[in-house]
């Protein structure tokens, strides 16, 4: 991982680039959405109550699937374009720069078997076209093995014609620094989910004020979840003023960060010329990465190394 | 004077119902007392069976802590004697505790011991079955909160007191025991 100098150095290198092709190229971007989506939009309005009016078919009301299709007609190349000049010019060395062991896949994300495999979301009913996921960072930090990406996961409930949002935010996954067999969830108390495994009950009441544990093996809960770990665990929700759930199992840690983004998304609305907009992904990077060392899985004085 | 007699029946039988369930009750959270004990058990065992292979490890790079080791040796014959009370294996624990913490120090005079393969495997056994123990120390302390919660709060404390339930002792770590597992995270870090 690299420091604040690291970042000055790269932003150095990558201004020029950024000033004679990236920035010109998200101003023709944004140019272009401010062509595209105002009249869509107004066209979409007049479609909807419009229509029907003139037509008196309720049904009319439909016509405003025109004006949006059109739109993303014209606009997704244009995008597509901007993304993957963003990607290549912009996220990628800086992702690189950052700790050459990280990759990045713009189109990825955290495989379904291991969201599956995490069991916090054991119960919930969905398609595998209703896992969607974006910008999939995978790496090696010390020794420990990292993967997060964006995910967006939907129970499509047809029965009550309308969809319910499982876990929308980052979903972490990092090899965790010692081996177990069982499974136990931290959840937010303020979440009100409960699990099938047995309630746990741990010493320390600030950590057993904003969670609840289920695991299926009691010793080991406590193995996994030591005094500091606990600490940590509740430090790292206190500042980031994110919503965690965490399971392990299979020996990995899994830490769903609810309504989190990775920020690696390409910027269109903010000026790529102005430092801090790089220095927000970097930021961002360093949080995400910075888990690791929050959380001390980087720690291998057990059997496991 | 029947309905009387009838009542005063169904009464004494949902009172011995309750007496039976409530007693059921303490006889569960009794188990997990138990069964939380048998975990640290498990744990202490497995630490007994490492000291003789460190032992012989560390008498290969360090004759001159022959006095050490058998110290050690012999507080592992002694700890693993049947029929000793809690309060004495506790003693025991935390001066083997004292022990390996010693010989682990002592490793640090001995680079070529250090870099063992079979000693750093040894000295990352034992962390892992330190943690265990406080683990399942925990467990423990957590299910006798639970029990004796249950013995000394009416209504269960009165059928405790009737079937001769009383607060179990909880199994504390001393400061000498986390000092030694302190000291044996530096040696490893």
């Amino acid at each position: 991982m690299s420091s604040q100098s690291d970042f000055n150095e790269f932003y150095e290198q990558a201004k020029r680039p950024i000033a004679e092709s990236l920035e010109p190229a998200r101003k023709r971007t944004l140019l272009a959405w401010y062509i595209i989506w105002p009249p869509a939009i107004i066209a979409a309005i007049f479609c909807f109550f419009g229509v029907p009016a003139l037509t008196g078919n309720k049904f009319g009301m439909f016509a405003v699937l025109v004006p949006i299709a059109l739109g993303n007609v014209f606009w997704l190349p244009i995008w597509k374009d901007y993304r993957s000049r963003y990607q290549k010019r912009l996220t990628a060395p800086l992702m690189q720069l950052y700790d050459p062991t990280l990759t990045y896949d713009p189109d990825g994300k955290v495989d379904l078997e291991l969201f599956m495999a995490s069991t916090l979301y054991a119960n919930a009913q969905f398609s595998k076209q209703d896992y969607k996921g974006t910008d999939l960072v995978t790496g090696t930090l010390g020794k420990t093995a990292i993967r997060f990406s964006d995910l967006r996961v939907i129970d499509p409930l047809p029965e009550k014609n309308k969809g319910e949002v499982i876990f929308s935010g980052v979903f972490f996954v990092a090899d965790f620094s010692k081996n177990f067999s069982g499974v136990t969830h931290v959840l937010p108390r303020a979440s009100g989910r409960e699990t099938s495994a047995n309630l746990v009950k741990l010493e320390d009441p600030d950590f057993e004020r904003a969670f609840v544990v289920h695991s299926t093996d009691q010793i080991e809960s406590r193995y996994i979840l030591t005094p500091a770990l606990m600490r940590r665990i509740l430090d790292f929700q206190t500042e980031s003023k994110i919503a965690v759930s965490i399971a392990f199992a299979n020996s990995n840690i899994f830490i769903a960060m609810h309504d989190a983004k990775t920020r690696l998304e390409p910027i269109l609305f903010t000026s790529l010329l102005k430092p801090e907009t790089v220095k927000g992904i970097w930021s961002n990077l360093d949080f995400m990465t910075g888990i690791v060392n929050e959380l001390d899985l980087n720690t291998r004085i057990w059997t496991k190394q | 004077m029947q309905i009387a007699t009838e009542t005063a029946v169904v009464l004494a039988m949902m009172a011995f119902v309750a007496i039976i369930m409530a007693r059921n009750e303490l006889i569960v959270r009794r188990n997990a007392v138990d069964n939380a004990f048998a975990g640290i058990d498990t744990q202490l065992t497995k630490r007994y069976d490492l000291i003789p292979n460190l032992v012989t490890v560390v008498k290969q790079y360090a004759q001159h802590e022959n006095e050490t080791l058998r110290a050690l040796g012999e507080l592992r014959a002694q700890a693993m004697r049947s029929g000793l009370s809690t309060d004495d294996r506790v003693r025991l624990n935390n001066q083997i505790d004292r022990g390996l913490s010693g010989v682990l120090a002592t490793s640090e005079n001995y680079p070529q011991l250090r870099a063992s393969e079979n000693f750093q495997q040894l000295q990352r056994g034992l962390n892992e079955v330190e943690v265990q123990i406080a683990a399942s120390r925990r467990a423990f302390n957590a299910a006798v909160n639970d029990f004796n919660n249950a013995v000394t709060q009416f209504p269960l404390s009165f059928v405790a007191g009737l079937t001769g339930f009383r607060p179990h002792a909880y199994f504390e770590a001393t400061g000498e025991s986390r000092q030694a597992m302190d000291t044996r995270a530096q040696l490893n870090s």
